[in-house]
């Protein structure tokens, strides 16, 4: 099957400032895409060029096999979009909101299945200007689904929203995945993008740095765990330097620790080491390397700086 | 109508239903405007019926200037255009969705204040269904400028200082709130008003409501559809979808000569227009630039006649006369007495009347003998007049043509909607009018020179230009030498002949408050009418 969305080459500039520099991804159908990257990385430049909210300098994209650039209302009439902020009219309600954004497409769903769906229908003829933060998200994204699209694109749904409703959303994105939707998400939310994204694409500087599952990610990373672990009696610190696979050894007391890149060898290799010397094993941690910690392997920067 | 035009217009009206602000806005301003109109032209008869076009213009101006673009602005600041740029509906559809609603807003305030204004004044529209053409035409024109208002404003805030910006000039110069007519000493004032849209949009709906419909203007009909067009260009080709896209980059700056560019050769158009046209009901007569001196008396080949003073002994009404010749030279007025001094009594009855005086000042009749006789020269006596008696007319003395007193209007100086309006009245009323049927010319004369005295003496707004409709009058009526005998007759004897045309201006169809004693300042200002109109014949 070919892929729901292809960019290549996608740049943008504004002022001289290249926000989007050459960037190129596929995404599958039925698959989660997460952009992960920092604020100004050129996620949302990226993903407002795809959905025709900005024309981009150069670079092509398709989506659904259509030419965004050349037939843009023809990709709107499949895609569905919510944004960082969705803003309506004070006074519109939500059903008015829904039937109204229901009418440009060819076809829509009722405004009442999509308010059960999101949960507003006690807050269905309330005017937008009395909505909560979540309930304006979760009106954004009912909009964003009014015409049952192929394909939805998510700019930081959950940006500025409290613990509670993120969780909400979380758990609409999730259906969504459930139910086989498409889905573009950006983010600068790691746990966001480790939990609901098949795939990632780490942006930075208007590029993508690399692109895999989470746990792909993190198994390709260069960084090394830490083991800590704590024994009955003090070890041999220069038996535990000799040990394959591991790094920076040290033994204070009974507490010792080392680095190793390869923990499924470098474990068992410990356990043997105790048993020769008939040291009991008291206690053992190993660090887990996350997806921060390969975002800053691989941008150098901390993702919330 | 489409699914989705009609969900935009039925959203779009929701939202101003709920909108108190915009409500108070669109509905309490143009009554507010109604109530000062109706202080301002309460002696107007009917009420409010003048002045339809401006109050109209001023309605939709608030909608298009305001309304529009504020509502645009806001929304786009907002970020709800950027919600709508998501869908594939055109941005095409989001605006005409958007002008289709104001314009039905605005179509609803319009309605109402004609209708209040009918209860008011008592009167029905001239051409209804024109009217509604015409008001369309209008509000969508200058809707369109609110679109560019929109387009070029990036807060709310912007929006109201570039509509001030339209909204008056428009009011103070453009012929909306302040009519044309208060400029007819600043003559540069009018030209600059050709060149604002307000002026046509008043002009189009004033003619349908009190006139002849769109016909006769057609020149503002389309000076209305021309800045419809321009506006929508400009306003189409600057159209941002949110507040940060910049349109002032590159070529787009151009388009703003769409809108400028088509005010400006519309005004050029007026103007050339002017230059060629001549004003309804305005003679071609030349232009009378008093004071001036008079030209020398032309020699005529003829032996000099006599003055034809009548001779003595003067009636009464005759001694009172006051002749306005130049001071001798070869002739001696009988009694010399100056005007001021000199107040001329009631109307001389035909029995105190020489037989020398031809029944000028007894003709009172309004039905014409069977067969009137021809009069004989002898009871003619202005028949003998010739240029020198011409030339002795004291023009030096008469007040200026742009003066108070007996204005004529100026070249360039046109009537506004009401004045058109009443010129027409007088115009369609004359020929039916008693005292035009008398039979003597001399009285005849006379009574259609009342027209112009009365209203001058009255301070009507139309008075610069009835003279020119008097003129228009006469000259088709009477031969022009005959005509310059008989103005300069009356200028020599103001005081003569029968006043009772100056009571029946009102049959006209044009209000004029006259009492007895007004007469004497009347006949004055039908002399010195008659003199200008003499000098203006002769082309000095």
């Amino acid at each position: 099957m070919p892929a729901k969305v292809i960019i290549r080459d996608l740049r943008k500039s504004y002022g001289g400032v290249e926000a989007v520099a050459g960037v190129s991804f596929e995404i599958q159908d039925g698959e989660i895409f997460g952009m992960l990257g920092p604020n100004g990385a050129g996620k949302t430049s990226t993903l407002e060029c795809v959905i025709g909210l900005r024309e981009p300098d150069s670079g092509t994209i398709e989506v659904c096999g259509i030419d965004a650039r050349q037939h843009p209302q023809e990709v709107k009439q499949r895609i569905g979009a919510a944004l960082q902020t969705t803003s309506l009219q004070d006074k519109i309600t939500g059903r008015e909101a829904l039937a109204l954004f229901g009418s440009f497409y060819r076809r829509s769903v009722p405004p009442a299945d999509l308010l059960k769906r999101f949960s507003l229908e006690e807050k269905a003829d309330a005017p937008f200007d009395t909505l909560s933060g979540g309930q304006k998200q979760r009106l954004a994204l009912a909009l964003a689904f009014v015409n049952q699209p192929e394909l939805v694109f998510l700019d930081e749904p959950t940006t500025g929203l409290d613990p509670q409703s993120r969780r909400e959303l979380h758990g609409e994105i999730a259906r969504m995945k459930q139910d086989g939707h498409t889905v573009l998400l950006t983010t600068h939310y790691i746990e966001e993008a480790e939990q609901l994204c098949d795939r990632i694409a780490i942006v930075d500087h208007g590029r993508i740095i690399t692109t895999g599952a989470p746990k792909d990610l993190i198994a390709a990373s260069k960084l090394t765990q830490l083991v800590s672990f704590e024994t009955s009696r003090p070890v041999d610190a220069a038996l535990l330097g000799r040990l394959p696979g591991i790094t920076e050894p040290a033994v204070d007391g009974v507490h010792g620790r080392f680095r190793t890149r390869d923990i499924s060898r470098a474990l068992p290799e410990l356990i043997r080491l105790l048993e020769a010397q008939q040291v009991q094993l008291a206690g053992l941690v190993v660090g887990k390397i996350t997806l921060e910690d390969v975002f800053i392997e691989l941008t150098g920067s901390k993702l919330r700086e | 109508m489409n699914g989705d035009l009609r969900e935009i217009v039925v959203v779009t009206l929701r939202m101003y239903v709920r909108n108190r602000m915009a409500l108070a806005f669109s509905y309490v301003f143009p009554v507010l405007f109604l109530l000062a109109f109706l202080v301002l032209y309460k002696d107007d008869e009917p009420l409010l019926i003048r002045h339809m076009g401006e109050l109209l213009t001023v309605t939709i101006l608030g909608g298009a200037c305001f309304g529009l673009p504020t509502t645009m602005v806001s929304e786009r600041e907002h970020g709800v255009w950027r919600r709508y740029r998501l869908s594939p509906v055109p941005p095409a559809r989001i605006i005409f969705g958007t002008l289709l609603a104001r314009y039905l807003m605005i179509l609803v305030a319009g309605i109402l204040q004609v209708i209040a204004c009918m209860l008011i004044g008592g009167w029905t529209p001239e051409h209804p269904f024109q009217l509604w053409v015409a008001f369309t035409l209008v509000t969508l024109a200058l809707l369109g400028l609110g679109l560019v208002i929109a387009a070029l404003a990036d807060t709310v805030p912007a929006v109201q200082a570039l509509g001030q910006c339209i909204f008056l000039p428009m009011l103070m110069l453009g012929g909306v709130a302040i009519p044309l007519s208060a400029y007819s000493e600043v003559s540069w004032l009018l030209h600059l008003s050709a060149f604002f849209p307000g002026r046509y949009a008043v002009e189009v709906m004033q003619q349908c409501a009190q006139g002849d419909g769109l016909g006769p203007v057609w020149f503002s009909g389309l000076a209305v559809v021309l800045t419809g067009l321009g506006a929508g260009v400009t306003g189409a080709k600057l159209f941002r979808w949110d507040a940060h896209q910049r349109f002032l980059t590159g070529n787009k700056k151009a388009w703003l000569l769409a809108t400028v560019g088509v005010w400006i050769l519309i005004g050029v158009g007026a103007e050339a227009k002017r230059m060629t046209t001549k004003v309804p009901g305005r003679p071609s007569l030349k232009k009378i630039s008093a004071p001036v001196e008079p030209a020398p008396p032309p020699q005529s080949s003829a032996p000099v006649p006599p003055t034809p003073t009548p001779p003595a002994p003067a009636p009464q009404v005759e001694v009172k006369a006051e002749p306005v010749v130049a001071p001798p030279p070869p002739v001696v007025v009988t009694t010399p007495a100056p005007v001021e001094t000199a107040p001329a009594p009631p109307a001389p009855t035909p029995a105190i009347l020489p037989a020398a005086v031809p029944p000028v000042a007894a003709a009172k009749t309004e039905t014409p003998p069977a067969n009137p006789a021809p009069a004989p020269v002898a009871a003619e006596p202005w028949k003998a007049y010739t240029k020198v008696d011409f030339a002795r007319l004291d023009i030096a003395n008469v007040p200026p043509d742009n003066g108070n007193v007996t204005p004529i209007a100026a070249a360039n100086d046109e009537p506004d909607m009401s004045q058109r309006a009443d010129l027409a009245q007088i115009e369609s009323a004359l020929p039916k009018w008693g005292p035009a049927q008398v039979t003597d010319r001399v009285q005849m004369v006379r009574n259609i020179l009342y027209i112009a005295g009365t209203l001058d003496e009255s301070q009507t707004n139309t008075e610069r230009f009835v003279p020119y409709l008097v003129m228009n009058y006469l000259q088709t009526r009477i031969p022009t030498e005959e005509l310059t005998q008989i103005l300069c007759w009356i200028a020599n004897h103001p005081n003569d002949g029968d006043a009772s045309a100056a009571f029946r201006i009102q049959e006209l169809g044009v209000f004029a408050n006259v009492d007895e004693q007004d007469i004497p300042e009347i006949r004055r200002r039908n002399q010195w009418y008659a003199t200008k109109f003499v000098w203006w014949l002769l082309g000095w």
